[in-house]
C-alpha cells in the first residue's frame, strides 16, 4: 500500500485520475497544472513541506513530479495548501475541499472563478485522492 | 478607492467572496459598475460551514466582512448551493429558468434549500449581488 505522501502514492493517483470517467467528464476543457503542497508537521513525520506538480489536460493527467522545489510548485496556476493533516482529513473525505476553502482549512493560490467553474472537477480529484489505498506515513 | 474591499476581520467566506467578486471585474471590467449606485446590507450564510459574512454596498464600494446587523437582504443555503449560485447563468439578473442549473437553483428555492430573505424588497440589490458573483 503506497505511502501518503510519495512518489509510489502520486504514481498511483495519477494512475486513477486517467481512468477516471467522472473527472474526465468533469474537467473534459480544463486546461492548467496545479501543486499541492503538504504543509510541514514534524510531529507527524513530515519534517519539511512537500510539494507536488500535476499537469491537468482536458481531463486527464499529463505528468506529475514529486517532490518538486517550491521555486517550480510555485510556477503552477494553482497552488492549494494546507498542512499534513488537513490533507489526511481530505483524502479520508472527512473535510470536503470546498467546505476546507470557505473555512480556511485550505489556501488556494490561482484564479478562483475558474475553480468555481470547475467545482465538480475539482471534487472528482479529491474523491480519486480518497480512492487510492493510502497508508499514511505518521501511521506507518 | 478600492471598488472591493475586505476588511481585517473578514471570515474566511468573505475573503473567498472578495476574491471571487475582484477576479470578476478584473475579467470584465464592465462589472465595476455593479458596485456604484446601491446601497444596502447583504449576509451570507454558509450554514454547512457555520460562516455568516456581510457585504455592505456603500454606494462607491463594497465592503466584505463579518456578518452585519439588520441586513437588507440575507442569503441562507449550504456550501455547495454557494458553488451553484455562483456558476449560473442569469436572466434579467435572476437564474436562468431555460438552463438545467437554473432550474436546479429555482427548485431550491422552492423546498427552501436555499432561502433569500428581503428579496422582493431589494430586488435591485439582489440582483447586483448575483450579477458581481456568477462567473458563468
Amino acid at each position: 500500500m503506497p505511502v501518503f505522501p510519495s512518489q509510489d502514492w502520486l504514481t498511483e493517483y495519477v494512475d486513477l485520475i486517467n481512468t477516471s470517467k467522472e473527472y474526465e467528464e468533469a474537467a473534459s476543457s480544463w486546461e492548467g497544472d496545479l501543486s499541492y503542497v503538504f504543509e510541514r508537521e514534524p510531529d507527524k513525520k513530515v519534517p519539511d513541506d512537500v510539494w507536488v506538480w500535476i499537469d491537468l489536460w482536458h481531463g486527464k493527467c499529463r505528468d506529475a513530479k514529486f517532490g518538486v522545489t517550491q521555486e517550480e510548485g510555485e510556477k503552477a496556476r494553482f497552488i492549494i495548501r494546507a498542512p499534513y493533516s488537513r490533507w489526511k482529513e481530505v483524502i479520508r473525505k472527512e473535510l470536503d475541499p470546498i467546505k476546507g476553502m470557505m473555512q480556511g482549512k485550505l489556501k488556494l493560490k490561482g484564479d478562483l472563478p475558474t475553480i468555481v467553474r470547475y467545482v465538480k472537477a475539482a471534487n472528482e480529484l479529491v474523491n480519486i485522492a480518497g480512492s487510492v489505498q493510502t497508508q499514511f506515513v505518521d501511521e506507518s | 478607492m478600492e471598488l472591493v474591499v475586505t476588511t481585517p476581520d473578514a471570515p474566511p467566506l468573505g475573503t473567498m467572496i472578495a476574491d471571487l467578486v475582484r477576479s470578476n471585474i478584473e475579467k470584465e471590467p464592465e462589472r465595476a459598475h455593479l458596485a456604484h449606485g446601491v446601497a444596502g446590507r447583504i449576509n451570507i450564510n454558509a450554514t454547512d460551514v457555520e460562516s455568516v459574512i456581510g457585504m455592505l454596498f456603500t454606494g462607491t464600494s463594497v465592503r466584505i466582512g463579518p456578518e452585519l446587523p439588520a441586513p437588507d437582504l440575507e442569503v441562507v443555503c449550504d456550501s455547495a448551493t454557494l458553488m451553484e449560485l455562483a456558476n449560473v447563468k442569469l436572466r434579467f439578473g435572476r437564474p436562468d429558468p431555460m438552463t438545467p442549473e437554473g432550474r436546479a437553483i429555482l427548485t431550491k428555492m422552492m423546498r427552501k434549500q436555499l432561502v433569500v430573505h428581503g428579496m422582493m424588497a431589494h430586488p435591485k440589490l439582489l440582483t447586483r449581488l448575483q450579477k458581481l458573483f456568477t462567473v458563468a
